[in-house]
């Protein structure tokens, strides 16, 4: 498949989405919350894109705060219809987590949590369902070595697979595998797919490394450009077999591909429906995005304020068509890539997918032009 | 904003779901679309389908009463022969609550009647048919209207 040869029907589809996303961006109804419950974490993985220190002491921000902010925003949202979900950090290492939740819940809102699976057992979960609890997403970032390569820890593997485990048999709970595709488990993607279809999981996220947090460093996370035209062709057929459903993360205008490796076109939704809640109290959209990106605090400000009247550069964001995006063609549709992929400090753009697919593209087809004749002696009679 | 603007805008993209999906791309904004604008981001949203149905019948002879416009937030249909309707939402699989509008469009045809409106209230639905994915299925509920003639 092409990533430039784009059809007539997928075109004016593109121009109807731009329109759509300008209109979303305009009545930007919050409907996500995103919370960094702790900054404490009980792995040291490679390529964490947050903050995380593996400090005991780092102190938690007190339930009450983050409650106290709940109760602010509900002026501005229909609590049935936002979403809070609990990140870190690992989110279960905080002893409140089920009381906090219960007391989302009571207030209407559905929440869920983002967990490695160190901690997940059947008690637990079953104590987290019993708080409302609604989503669950694991992270498998591999087979058995890869996992534990990446994620620092001998075990990591067997407990996150636990919990994969458990929730396949748990009723009416919606949850999903998430995995980080990088140069050590690209090719393993096959097996994994194959392995979570007869574990009964359903529903399947890949991202790709990006320069950010530790992997910023770690050149062996990313994936060559070939590799990564080759991942959206193995997420392509993945979705057209059906067994699993299979979607590549929230980033990145992908050309061609859109509509094809995932449900939605691309449309980085960072302050315009998703806010979040920084473990320091900095009120910013996603959990990676910070420094000049944060909006305000919640010791300071009054979040339903902050979202109403802030987020300018989230909201208008002409101010990314610099550098590479500036004579880009597709810039109405991408907007610049999703907000994370920005430098913090100068905006600079710091990847950009479609770059890299046209890149692997080219490289593949010359690969194959450059492949040598082969010349048989053998002759048919 | 007003709710002037966020109605126009709403419907601006219901719209645009509406023109996306005769291309063949309806599920981009089909997710996406709904009253609020319920998006499918990173970490996934549990939604599911809530269906109010019935019949609409006359206050004072309890007949039935075609033609009526019934509308539960983007979705609207007319009442039949009988006086049934079913209208339907996506939304996140939760307690929910929908406001289910009735309005008599046809003037003097079919008789004359007030409008009404009813809040419909989805407490701890149960959810049927699910794909054991996001989508948790879906879940209904009987709401029979009696509408009161207006006088001549």
């Amino acid at each position: 498949m092409s990533v430039g040869k784009i059809p007539l029907r997928k075109k004016i589809a593109f121009k109807l989405y731009d329109r759509y996303r300008s209109n979303e961006t305009r009545l930007h109804q919050l409907n996500y919350i995103l919370w960094e419950s702790t900054l404490r974490c009980n792995l040291n993985c490679r390529h964490c894109g947050s903050d995380c220190k593996k400090d005991p002491a780092q102190k938690d921000m007190p339930a009450k705060d983050f409650l106290r902010v709940v109760g602010e925003i509900i002026p501005v949202v229909h609590p049935n219809k936002t979403m809070i979900v609990f990140t870190g950090g690992e989110a279960l290492l905080r002893k409140d987590l089920e009381e906090t939740g219960q007391q989302l819940y009571d207030r209407g809102f559905p929440w869920g949590v983002v967990s490695n699976g160190m901690m997940f057992t059947a008690d637990r979960l079953l104590s987290m369902i019993n708080a409302g609890l609604r989503s669950v997403t694991i992270s498998l970032d591999g087979l058995q070595d890869s996992h534990n390569w990446l994620r620092g820890h001998p075990q990591s593997y067997e407990k996150a697979t636990n919990a994969i485990k458990l929730l396949t048999k748990t009723q009416n709970l919606a949850y999903d595998v998430v995995t980080c595709a990088h140069s050590r488990n690209f090719e393993e993607l096959p097996e994994m797919r194959d392995m979570l279809i007869a574990m009964g999981v359903k529903a399947w996220r890949i991202f790709t490394v990006f320069p950010i947090g530790r992997a910023a460093k770690d050149q062996e996370l990313q994936l060559s450009p070939e590799d990564f035209k080759k991942l959206f062709d193995f997420i392509k057929e993945t979705r057209e077999e059906g067994k699993i459903k299979l979607n590549y993360g929230c980033e990145g205008f992908l050309g061609n591909y859109e509509g094809k490796v995932r449900d939605n076109f691309f449309f980085c939704r960072a302050g315009i429906n998703i806010a979040s809640i920084l473990a320091d109290g900095s009120i910013s959209a996603c959990p990676n995005l910070r420094e000049n990106f944060i909006q305000g605090n919640i010791y300071q400000d009054n979040f339903a304020e902050v979202w109403q009247n802030r987020y300018q550069k989230y909201r208008h964001r002409s101010w990314t068509k610099t550098g590479l995006c500036k004579d880009c063609e597709h810039f109405s549709h991408c907007q610049g890539n999703g907000m994370h992929l920005r430098d913090e400090k100068s905006g600079e753009l710091l990847f950009c997918h479609l770059k890299r697919l046209e890149e692997g593209e080219e490289s593949l087809s010359k690969n194959a032009k450059d492949k040598p004749e082969i010349k048989s002696d053998v002759k048919l009679v | 904003m007003t709710k002037i603007k966020k109605g126009f805008f709403r419907g601006y993209n219901v719209i645009i779901a509406a023109l996306m999906s005769l291309l063949g791309f309806t599920t981009a904004c089909e997710q996406s679309v709904d009253e609020y604008g319920v998006p499918m981001p990173e970490y996934g949203v549990p939604s599911a389908t809530f269906i109010v149905k019935g019949t609409v019948k006359s206050s004072v002879n309890t007949e039935s009463i075609p033609g009526i416009k019934v509308k539960m937030i983007y979705d609207s249909v007319q009442t039949d022969e009988q006086g049934r309707y079913q209208v339907r939402a996506q939304d996140i699989a939760d307690s929910q609550t929908f406001l289910v509008t009735f309005e008599d469009i046809d003037g003097a045809e079919n008789g004359t009647f007030a409008d009404a409106d009813t809040n419909v209230v989805f407490e701890d639905p149960q959810f049927t048919g699910g794909d054991g994915n996001w989508n948790l299925g879906e879940t209904e509920k009987e709401v029979n209207i009696r509408l009161k003639p207006e006088e001549e």
